[in-house]
């Protein structure tokens, strides 16, 4: 009898924005995940935590990433940020809605990922 | 509690200001909560900042910004000389959907007490007026 084994990896990126992510600053974030996009990472993770002001610039970014990422069977999930008034405007505009939320203690290991350094 | 105070900035039309009208925002509020300031800060970034983008066809540009706050609330007035906006000609996000464009006019209306937009003409300026009240004091 003969067994043969395959391995498939499935890779998920967690991106982490700090400080503004604004009309002035969204461009770095939006490199960042336009070439995990292309590179064939479709499995993101935006961490939201230390995000401390967000525009429409920014959220205009994560919904191109969202819309293409699902295109290619993938998906963008956002970590809360801290800020209340940030967590309003992600309510308030429904982001919560169409974006899968996850809550601060999210962690890949937590999800069952092994990281890969 | 809250004095009379006002501040006037005159910005060159670059998205490099953005962080230094937030500031000025909350220099401005800063006996306020920080979720009022936020959404202040938000409502008065993206006016500032669709005036940037499209007041003067990507040329160079100027605006005035002027801050408000007394025992009404908080008032912004931005005046530009560049091209004229429409308002009406942004139509409402589906927030069911996400979308690429339309969240800055629906959270600055959403944010906001009040919303005027003037179009400027020969010898006016483009003027948009904003204003926020004060929160009702909390516990009753």
């Amino acid at each position: 009898m003969n067994v043969e084994l395959q391995h498939f990896v499935r890779r998920l990126v967690v991106v982490r924005p700090a400080g503004r992510v604004d009309a002035f600053t969204v461009d770095e974030l939006k490199q960042t995940l336009t070439t995990a996009l292309d590179g064939g990472l479709t499995e993101l993770v935006v961490d939201l935590q230390a995000v401390d002001f967000l525009d429409s610039a920014g959220m205009a970014v994560l919904v191109s990433a969202l819309k293409r990422a699902r295109g290619e069977g993938g998906d963008v999930r956002l970590i809360w940020p801290v800020s209340e008034g940030a967590r309003r405007i992600l309510r308030l505009t429904r982001f919560d809605r169409v974006f899968e939320m996850l809550d601060a203690d999210w962690s890949p290991t937590a999800a069952g990922l092994q990281v890969e350094a | 509690m809250r004095r009379d105070q006002c501040q006037q900035l005159d910005l060159i039309a670059e998205t490099s200001v953005l962080a230094e009208i937030g500031a000025a925002v909350a220099d401005i509020l800063q006996a306020e909560s920080p979720t009022f300031v936020y959404e202040a800060q938000l409502a008065v970034h993206e006016i500032c900042t669709n005036v940037i983008q499209h007041a003067y066809g990507g040329d160079a540009g100027r605006f005035t910004l002027r801050l408000k706050a007394d025992a009404d609330g908080f008032t912004v007035r931005i005046e530009d000389d560049g091209i004229a906006f429409d308002p009406a000609a942004v139509s409402e996000p589906d927030l069911d959907v996400g979308q690429e464009h339309g969240y800055g006019l629906f959270l600055v209306r959403a944010l906001t007490d009040e919303l005027h937009y003037a179009p400027g003409g020969l010898h006016r300026r483009n003027v948009w007026h904003l204003a926020k009240r004060w929160p009702l004091p909390s516990g009753g």
